[in-house]
């Protein structure tokens, strides 16, 4: 099932919160949502499930979510930790959140098992900690077995080894020809995660492809050569219109070329070659730089 | 709509507070019921003695109002503990036809307050028995006054436990819901109805308002034309079309909020 949001739009007074955002959650995937602070990834995600009323379109399957028979068989959604009555059990919170689709008690245990809630299944949840809260949040949204998931920092509070886990848990998921939303802050796990990402910031869409589209678009994207004349070689690069900017001693950084290309460029500039490399930069390189500009709330203080 | 009825009952069963909320009514009434059939000689001087009217027992004593207090924190949690505790967004996710959650709602839980409202006066006329058997009275029906009372009683309880949840819908604030009608039942209106009579050089009588008589102003109060439906002078129909207005004026902005705002 793929998730087409068009045209998306939030206003809250005079911020536009969420800025006609259009993009596609396929199937078979796991799809990162990243933004800084204040983006609007979690308004967006509100407003795709209808709960926020503002301008746009979301169609799962071409249709609207209030035009399936059985949303729950359609999205499972978390979208906060903490979304539960502290009295009620964490067996009853999920048998209530099956109502919808029909789900019965051995589902509901089997999904607790899954995500390793089973030996506090009949206590109150007022006591978990976010781990054990983000856990049964997500076990809201896998219960009903939806086409689509939508969740938004599920990882915040989970252990490395939950982290792993969820990691795991999702790609499989998708790999069922399902549709994974996950938005996240934790840039290296989403860079192991997801296979595609939607990058918004300031409410507009930066960029909606392949993590490796994202990245080739970084300028920390360049080939590293070593070599016993830096100044022969920087000359010839730059009267060939070439970016290189001194790195150490004897290193430059060439921006925007391959490594063949460089190669070549000493090889007629006639300097011996020490150090040959192409570096890519990594997904958080690529969003702290595409996205430097459009921080909605960045921490400013001088340590 | 059966799974959300499904999920409606589920949130309604599975704490403990309902379970408090809806016992606590009982507990009291037959605590009241008792202590008025017990001390009926008091309550009725001017019958028989020993025989005190139902009617009487249900117009004089505060069981439904108490049932009323009580069984509204319910109606009101219905779906102010959904925006306290985020469950909004759960619900409105499996069921994003958000009139259909507020039906379902509406209905079950109007349907939950009258069978409550029913036990309560069961429980009344039971205690009040027990409570008069040790002085050799009775309790006396008469189905010709009675019987409308009884079912202006229930449309009381109903109407007053809605009007806490159209509070809580529009201000998500599930303490609100529960305490204003309250403060405005028992403290507000009767401050607002002695000043009136006052300024109007006209008396306020004990018991259950008779208020067909008294300035518009009087008339229209929410709560005081409520319990005035509780009486058994004057024109109670007309205080109880007056308190179902006053709930529909709520429950409509409130139905329109929900529908609306965001989650």
């Amino acid at each position: 099932m793929t998730i087409e949001a068009v045209g998306l739009s939030k206003r809250y007074g005079s911020v536009l919160a969420v800025d006609a955002l259009t993009f596609t959650v396929p199937r078979g995937v796991v799809t990162g949502f990243l933004g800084p602070n204040g983006a609007g990834k979690s308004t967006a995600m509100r407003l795709m499930l209808d709960l926020d009323r503002g301008e746009g379109r979301t169609a799962f399957d071409g249709k609207l979510l209030k035009e399936h028979r059985h949303a729950s068989r359609v999205v499972g959604a978390h979208l906060d930790a903490k979304v539960f009555h502290p009295q009620r059990t964490a067996r009853n919170h999920l048998r209530m959140v099956g109502s919808d689709a029909g789900i019965s008690n051995a589902r509901v245990d089997e999904v607790l098992n899954l995500v390793g809630l089973d030996s506090v299944a009949r206590k109150r949840p007022k006591t978990f900690s976010l781990g054990m809260s983000q856990r049964l949040a997500l076990a809201g949204a896998v219960l009903a077995d939806p086409m689509c998931l939508m969740l938004d920092e599920p990882a915040n509070g989970l252990d490395p080894q939950s982290i792993q886990w969820l990691r795991e848990f999702l790609r499989h998921y998708a790999s069922q020809g399902r549709s994974v939303l996950v938005s996240s802050h934790l840039l290296s796990e989403m860079q192991l995660m997801a296979d595609r990402i939607v990058v918004i910031a300031k409410g507009k869409l930066i960029t909606d492809g392949t993590v490796e589209e994202f990245v080739s678009m970084s300028t920390r994207n360049d080939v590293l050569v070593r070599c016993d004349r830096p100044d022969a070689l920087v000359e010839l690069l730059r009267a060939e219109g070439v970016t290189a900017v001194a790195e150490g001693p004897d290193g430059l950084a060439v921006i925007g070329e391959s490594t063949d290309r460089v190669g070549e460029a000493a090889f007629r500039a006639g300097v011996v070659v020490r150090e040959l490399v192409s570096r890519r930069a990594s997904l958080e390189e690529a969003f702290l730089e595409l996205t430097s500009d459009a921080q909605g709330f960045a921490a400013g203080g001088q340590l | 709509m059966s799974g959300l009825i499904r999920y409606e009952w589920l949130r309604l069963t599975t704490i403990r507070s309902t379970w408090i909320m809806l016992a606590t009514p009982i507990v009291l009434t037959a605590v009241v019921g008792w202590l008025f059939g017990y001390f009926s000689d008091s309550l009725d001087p001017g019958g028989d003695g020993a025989t005190v009217s139902f009617g009487l027992l249900i117009s004089a004593s505060p069981v439904m109002t108490l049932a009323a207090v009580f069984l509204s924190v319910v109606f009101a949690q219905s779906i102010g503990q959904e925006y306290r505790h985020g469950l909004i967004r759960v619900t409105l996710t499996q069921f994003p036809h958000r009139s259909r959650v507020l039906v379902v709602k509406i209905v079950m839980m109007g349907i939950l307050m009258l069978v409550m409202a029913v036990i309560v006066v069961a429980v009344l006329w039971g205690a009040a028995i027990v409570g008069i058997a040790p002085t050799g009275g009775s309790i006396q029906y008469v189905a010709a006054i009675d019987n409308p009372l009884i079912v202006r009683a229930l449309l009381y309880v109903l109407i007053f436990t809605m009007i806490a949840f159209a509070i809580t819908m529009i201000t998500r604030i599930i303490q609100l819901g529960i305490i204003l009608p309250i403060v405005l039942a028992l403290l507000v209106e009767p401050i607002v109805r002695v000043i009136v009579l006052i300024a109007t050089m006209g008396g306020g009588g004990g018991g259950q308002p008779d208020i067909s008589s008294e300035p518009l102003i009087l008339r229209l109060l929410p709560f005081t034309s409520g319990q005035s439906a509780l009486a058994t002078t004057g024109d109670p129909w007309q205080g109880l079309m007056v308190f179902a207005i006053w709930c529909a004026l709520l429950l409509i902005p409130g139905w329109i909020l929900f529908v609306r705002r965001d989650a």
